[in-house]
């Protein structure tokens, strides 16, 4: 029980530095292979709302965080979303009117509203 | 469950005894202790004073985990909308705590567990399924060689 417990602690670290040794070494947009691929893109061609985040990982690795952010735009939001996300729920539990706002079903709605209108819009507008 | 412990707590911050009696009094300590989880099946019987007896205990145990990291997590990585069904119920977490439906708060927490689960494992299976295809169909790189596909 103590061990199965622990195993995410040990595991997801190490996860986090093989995927970031990974992405760094290997270029998506040049190798083709042995990348995992957007399977929404490849039975519809048309982009999921998370497409472009492997080619953003490797940027942001090697220090281009613009053009990591033109690889998918909606990481804007996402992102400091998901930071607050954590500090809420991981960092600061105890903080209530953190909580509160980052777990309140409006803003959550409210992002799962966005998550649709940019899967919509960057297929409209192609970014 | 973890607010036992703290109705237990509660009894002693409603009836506080001195150091000195408690030793004399434990038999009957027990017996008022009893008292209580009878009363509290009572409660349980009856729907809505079940909840008003939840909303006085509300502040001193904290909600289940909304396993929102991992919803957000995997809307972010994974391309299928499973994570939207992860929200949706962490959304829940919070809203059925505060009206004090604790089963309905711990019933949406896993659940909100369980979909972010297989949102991040159903693209795993379906990337898989994607290597399968593609080594036995035979299909060449030339023919997926899109830049804009990762």
């Amino acid at each position: 029980m103590k061990i199965r417990r622990n195993i995410p602690r040990i595991l997801i670290p190490v996860a986090i530095l093989v995927a970031g040794i990974f992405y760094y070494v290997v270029n998506p947009t040049t190798a083709s292979l042995f990348i995992p691929k957007c399977v929404w893109r490849l039975l519809t061609g048309t982009q999921c709302p998370a497409c472009g985040f492997q080619r953003a990982v490797h940027s942001v690795l090697h220090g281009h965080f613009v053009e990591a952010l033109s690889y998918n735009y909606f990481f804007i939001l996402s992102i400091p979303f998901f930071l607050l996300v954590l500090l809420s729920d991981r960092i600061l539990p105890s903080n209530n009117s953190l909580r509160r706002f980052t777990h309140h079903r409006y803003t959550l709605y409210t992002y799962i509203f966005l998550f649709f209108a940019w899967w919509i819009l960057r297929n409209v507008w192609n970014m | 469950m973890p607010y036992d412990k703290n109705e237990r707590d509660d009894v002693h911050r409603i009836n506080p005894r001195p150091v000195g009696e408690q030793e004399q009094d434990s038999s009957q300590q027990n017996q008022s202790y009893q008292q209580q989880s009878y009363q509290e099946q009572n409660y349980q019987q009856q729907g809505y004073q079940q909840q008003n007896y939840q909303q006085q205990n509300d502040s001193y145990v904290a909600p289940p985990s909304s396993n929102l990291v991992w919803a957000i997590l995997s809307t972010l990585f994974c391309c299928l909308p499973f994570g939207i069904v992860s929200i949706v119920y962490a959304s829940k977490v919070e809203s059925f705590w505060s009206i004090g439906q604790r089963e309905a708060a711990y019933d949406a927490s896993n659940k909100a567990k369980k979909w972010a689960i297989w949102a991040a494992l159903s693209a795993v299976i379906l990337w898989i399924v994607y290597i399968f295809i593609f080594i036995f169909l035979g299909v060449t790189a030339s023919t997926i060689d899109n830049a804009n596909i990762y």
